[in-house]
């Protein structure tokens, strides 16, 4: 009897989350639509090469950045970034505006960083080889001091940076990749997750075990 | 004590705004009665935001910096289309060849199904001898095919050999 009763009552549930699929599916849609990005890459895809230039343009420095923390050197970086845009090029034609471009880039640069880390070569302490330079930082400092109620300060200088390049290089895998997407370009929880191809609680938890990995190095190397 | 070490697991994802509505209130109203745990939140919010700022600084890359990088992502790309043209080009100009070599190939092996076998059709063309019986007695063998095709010679090994002559027929009787 009790069965009988819950049928019915599953069959709405199930419908019911049929369809916030379907909304979110058409959500996310709208949500990409909106993304200036995917307009480019639609056009890029329609064979509009100035847009794929654009796109180039906008994202190249972002993608090497992430990549020197993964490859350990400018050089090697920027070989991975031309791979992962050619790749773009390539697949343009398979391309559906899923979610925001960035997103949809990010899984490619991640999964190559990744896949390099796994080459006998790359199994070694990776160093990046060229930080920034003097000036940037220093412009960094003046504009950047973070100043917490408490009156907690701590300041950005080259020495700071340094040694926080020197702790993130020291991160696992997924916990920088995780980190720096969602730190540094800006991708939510959900996009991160997308591109790692993992679940939302497995970044929340990756995101938390890196920033306190930082802080606590950062406060002992202070000490 | 447990209720604080679960709402410490939320505090990163609460200071970047990851938390649904339900679970920000259920952090904010733990941190509004827990000092220990305010204390904790407030510290960790002023290191993700010096760690947000810090970290572009640790992957700072300069946009004059990608302009080489960009100029041989364009020599790539052109290599990428030329390359691809090309093969489109080769692959059109093989398509007829490889149509027409298909086609012939389905002609012959029709032929050859329809008029019973490769000697029917080698054997008028000159390609191949035929048996030694059909050269000696070419009148008998007129209509060999129509004969073969109503199966009639049941040991068609036997057109294959010499026939007797007239001598050896009278001796064996």
């Amino acid at each position: 009897m009790q069965s009988k009763l819950m049928a019915p009552r599953n069959g709405l549930l199930s419908r019911n989350l049929a369809a916030l699929d379907a909304l979110n599916e058409t959500s996310t849609r709208l949500n990409a639509q909106a993304d200036p990005d995917v307009q480019l890459m639609l056009a890029v895809q329609q064979g509009d090469q100035a847009a794929y230039h654009r796109l180039f343009e906008k994202h190249v420095a972002g993608v090497i950045g992430f990549a020197m923390q993964f490859v350990g050197n400018r050089a090697r970086a920027e070989e991975l970034a031309q791979d992962v845009f050619l790749q773009v090029y390539r697949t343009r034609l398979r391309y559906t505006p899923r979610a925001r471009f960035k997103t949809w880039l990010y899984r490619m640069v991640t999964n190559a960083c990744l896949s390099e880390l796994r080459r006998p070569e790359h199994r070694v302490h990776v160093q990046p080889l060229d930080p920034p330079s003097r000036e940037e930082i220093d412009e960094a400092a003046a504009s950047s001091e973070v100043r917490s109620r408490s009156g907690e300060e701590i300041s950005l200088d080259r020495e700071a940076v340094d040694r926080l390049r020197a702790a993130v290089a020291e991160l696992p895998a997924q916990q920088r990749a995780a980190l720096l997407l969602a730190r540094v370009n800006g991708l939510s929880y959900d996009e991160v997750a997308a591109s790692l191809s993992c679940s939302v609680s497995a970044v929340k938890s990756l995101i938390h075990r890196a920033t306190v990995t930082l802080r606590e190095q950062m406060r002992s190397d202070a000490e | 004590m447990d209720h604080c070490r679960a709402v410490k697991r939320e505090f990163i994802a609460w200071c970047d705004g990851e938390l649904s509505r339900r679970e920000a209130e259920r952090v904010e109203q733990h941190l509004a009665a827990c000092a220990a745990c305010s204390a904790e939140a407030e510290s960790l919010s002023v290191a993700i935001r010096w760690q947000r700022q810090a970290l572009r600084h640790v992957t700072a890359v300069a946009d004059h910096e990608c302009a080489p990088l960009q100029a041989r992502l364009r020599r790539a790309l052109a290599t990428e289309i030329e390359t691809r043209a090309q093969g489109q080009f080769w692959s059109w100009i093989f398509r007829p060849v490889a149509i027409a070599t298909a086609a012939a190939m389905m002609a012959i092996i029709v032929l050859f199904s329809v008029l019973g076998g490769p000697n029917a059709v080698l054997i008028p063309l000159g390609v191949e001898a035929p048996p030694v019986a059909m050269s000696r007695e070419p009148d008998l063998f007129e209509n060999y095919q129509l004969i073969q095709r109503l199966d009639a010679m049941e040991n068609f090994d036997t057109v294959e050999s010499v026939p007797l002559d007239e001598d050896q027929v009278l001796r064996e009787g």
